[in-house]
């Protein structure tokens, strides 16, 4: 499953991971446990967007606008093409 | 002898719960050699024997990659455990398993603890313990560490196991292919001295494993056997393939030991969030609902800001200025003081303040949408888009920011690793338009389009994304060619908006902007102010003023576009120093103290509704303010980059305004 999770990954259509799971046929906690071991070993990364503190918003009047989307985003890294190319 | 006893476990998995339920006040904490991890050791008398109990640091995994992965791993395999207490978290056994599994590769004895049961059992979890305990070869214990629950059985089992022969262990497979490599390589290591189980070395060697490779290096035993050392350079080219694919054999057993041994609630029922989004986020209607959405917002937000709402505050500044002006008047305070507060603060600074209360109904429906987790949708629904362009989809979330204002828009494309990823992404940041252009949409549709307010935003809006993507597209094709990356992206669960979100997320924008108009806005209308008085003895704001002959000067270029009087040429060029400051010098140059209602009538009389959309066109996408330019210099590092976005896209808002106009001519609009 873990390198379906990849192909999943390089396919980017997926939405959500509960749909992921679906996908799979496998359980949420499974395929969320899978992923964070994945991102652990470096096939993949995690992306959390820029923290609200490294944006010197502070003087901009619209500040309050940046970063309330919260979404975090898994990549492939060169190291997972790398392993799903071979 | 006493007998040892490790504690290994994901971090959370209640270990040092348990380990203290275990020796009760009887342990002692300091640090393991080396480092400044924690090392905690107790003592427990069961049975007549005598139990060192140790508290290993809490890991995902017996990789080596970071310190606490390292001591635990290193503590089991010296031999220093005559067992494994493995403590697993019950509402997350299969995320816990994968620890377990790396232990039934070391070969060693493993007593499983399933902790948390009473949280299980109240997540309605259900768990088969004799399936998993018969399908993982070792014994399992349910514990509720934190109220001492199963204390006694798990010491009983632990002690039996000590005195037990290992066997019952399932075999766990990595795959034809994998297998085969690694009985090769126990063969291999079977004639050497080793200090660490054969199986687990192999596994570790065909993986890469950077501690087992070091091993390699320095270990005399292990250097010595040449034909080892051969296999081992066969191997490594694919190491990551391999590491790959016995994490992937991992997980297989994981979910065959998890399979219906494991029962959750919700697994089968999707959730509330699930059936929303499969209709927000779907692939063709996704965009349209977004499109509905965001209209809807604009309209609310004229229905309520403009109906309701709307002249309010234009009536106090009215009322205020003429107080103040009257008041100083009699005073006989100096005629270019009163002349400044009158023109240049009531109505310059205050055809900006006015719409305040559009802003508000704007920022807080914003902020509603944002605090029930819905622009996260719409961020997934826009990621899909730029996607079909040719865009990295990160991308979309710079454009968000810039919703709000470009500078940290520009500053949230640090993100994009790919440098031309991150060029496409500045670049096209200033189409989203900011909320300083606000006032200057509200200014026309007030003038000319008052009924059909939230359509013209909504349409400007849209308009803005139209051209960032196009403009994506065409970068992307041209100037940075490069490939897309592929991400999922994890969407947080719909929330209800709570009023103090909502209230406080409005209050931040509508308080940033009575600052900024405050400082920045007012700075500029004074400057404009004096430009527009002198020299002494011409007509103040008039054409003969020092700020009248440089919009004269200037208001050619935008004659082909409809709108080219020296007004609008001055106002759009103060623009650039901030875009508030176009309402904020058309409201000086058109002056009177009650600007609002003066400086719509004198729109109405300069302009038509053409030339209207025509000048919106421009200010929406013309050259970005000076501290969105600054911020590209910074980010790019590159000063003709700066020069490059200044003028392309004030050359692209010329066109598109000309365009605009030219058409609507053609269409027979006046
Ligand atoms: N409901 C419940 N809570 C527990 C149980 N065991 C531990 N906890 C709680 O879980 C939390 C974490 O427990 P710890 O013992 O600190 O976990 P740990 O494994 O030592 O964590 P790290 O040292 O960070 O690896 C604490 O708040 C405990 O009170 C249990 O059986 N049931
Ligand atoms: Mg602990």
């Amino acid at each position: 499953m873990i390198k379906e999770l990849l192909l999943a990954l390089a396919s980017g259509e997926y939405v959500s991971k509960p749909e992921l799971a679906v996908k799979l046929g496998k359980p949420l906690a499974l395929v969320d446990a899978a992923l964070d071991e994945l991102v652990r070993l470096g096939f993949v990364e995690r992306d959390d967007g820029p923290a609200d503190c490294e944006l010197p918003c502070g003087g901009c009047p619209y500040a309050s606008m940046c970063n309330r989307v919260s979404l975090s985003t898994l990549a492939i890294t060169a190291k997972g093409w790398q392993a799903l190319s071979q | 002898m006493s007998k040892t006893i490790a504690l290994v476990g994901n971090p959370n998995s209640g270990k040092t719960t348990l380990f203290n339920a275990l020796t009760g006040s009887n342990h002692h904490v300091g640090n393991w050699p080396g480092v400044t991890v924690e090392k905690k050791v107790g003592y427990v008398r069961h049975g007549g024997v005598d139990y060192e109990i140790v508290d290993l640091p809490g890991t995902y995994s017996l990789g080596a990659y970071a310190e606490d992965e390292r001591i635990a791993r290193e503590f089991i395999l010296s031999q220093g455990a005559d067992v494994v207490i493995n403590v697993v978290d019950a509402t997350n056994i299969e995320r816990n398993l994968y620890l377990t599994t790396q232990l039934l590769e070391m070969n060693v004895k493993v007593v499983l603890a399933l902790n948390m049961v009473d949280e299980a059992e109240a997540k309605q979890i259900k768990v088969d313990l004799a399936g998993i305990s018969e399908r993982l070869g070792v014994p399992v214990v349910p514990t509720v560490a934190s109220r001492r629950k199963g204390i006694d059985i798990l010491l009983d089992t632990a002690a039996d196991l000590i005195n037990a022969p290992l066997n019952g262990r399932p075999h766990i497979t990595y795959g034809e292919d994998l297998d085969g490599k690694l009985a090769r390589l126990q063969d291999l290591l079977d004639g050497l001295r080793l200090d660490y189980p054969r199986q687990w070395l192999a596994l570790q060697l065909l993986e890469g494993d950077g501690y087992a490779e070091r091993l390699m290096q320095e270990n005399e035993v292990l250097k010595s056997s040449q034909e080892l050392a051969a296999f081992l350079s066969e191997l490594k080219p694919r190491a990551e393939q391999y590491q790959l694919e016995i994490v992937d054999y991992r997980y297989r057993f994981i979910s065959e030991v998890t399979a219906d041994t494991v029962c959750r609630p919700d697994e089968a029922v999707p959730t509330l969030t699930d059936k929303i989004d499969k209709i927000v986020t779907h692939k063709y209607f996704g965009l349209p609902i977004f499109a509905l959405i965001m209209l809807g917002v604009f309209q609310l937000t004229f229905a309520i800001g403009e109906e309701l709402l709307g002249g309010i505050v234009a009536g106090w500044i009215g009322v205020l200025g003429e107080f103040v002006t009257g008041g100083l008047s009699t005073m006989g305070a100096p005629e270019w003081l009163i002349s400044f507060l009158s023109e240049g603060v009531f109505a310059g600074l205050g055809a900006v303040v006015e719409f305040v209360p559009l802003i508000v109904v704007l920022y807080m429906l914003m902020g509603f949408l944002e605090d029930s987790g819905y622009m996260a949708r719409a961020a997934y629904v826009m990621d899909n888009i730029m996607r079909a362009v040719g865009l990295q989809g990160k991308s979309f979330i710079s454009m968000l920011v810039g919703f709000g204002c470009n500078v940290p828009g520009v500053m949230a494309t640090r993100t994009l690793e790919n440098k031309k990823d991150r060029m496409i992404a500045i670049l096209i940041n200033p189409f989203m338009s900011c909320g300083a252009k606000i006032p200057i949409y509200l200014v026309f549709i007030g003038a000319f389009f008052p009924e059909h307010g939230g359509l013209v935003m909504f349409s400007v809006y849209g308009l803005g994304i139209i051209v960032a993507l196009l403009m994506g597209k065409l970068f992307s094709a041209t100037l940075f060619k490069g490939e897309v990356s592929h991400f999922i992206l994890e969407l947080p669960p719909y929330r209800k908006p709570t009023l103090r979100n909502v209230l406080r997320n409005m209050w931040d924008n509508v308080s940033g902007f009575l600052v900024r108009a405050g400082t920045v806005i007012f700075a500029v209308v004074s400057l404009l102010w004096i430009l527009a008085v002198l020299p002494t003895g011409v007509e103040p704001y008039g054409p003969a003023s020092i700020l009248g002959r440089i919009g004269t000067f200037v208001a050619p270029i935008f004659r082909p576009a409809g709108f080219g009087t020296w007004q609008a040429a001055v106002g759009l060029f103060s623009g650039i120093a901030a875009k508030e400051s176009v309402v904020a010098t058309l409201g000086m140059v058109y002056a009177g103290v009650d600007s609002g209602v003066e400086l719509i009538e004198a729109i109405r009389s300069v302009f038509t509704p053409l030339t209207a959309v025509s000048f919106m066109v421009m200010t929406l996408l013309y050259t970005p303010c000076v501290a969105t330019l600054g911020t590209i210099k910074k980010e790019t590092g590159s000063t003709k980059w700066m020069a490059f976005s200044a003028v392309y896209t004030f050359v692209l808002g010329w066109f598109a305004a000309v365009l605009v106009y030219r058409v609507g001519l053609l269409l027979g609009f006046a």
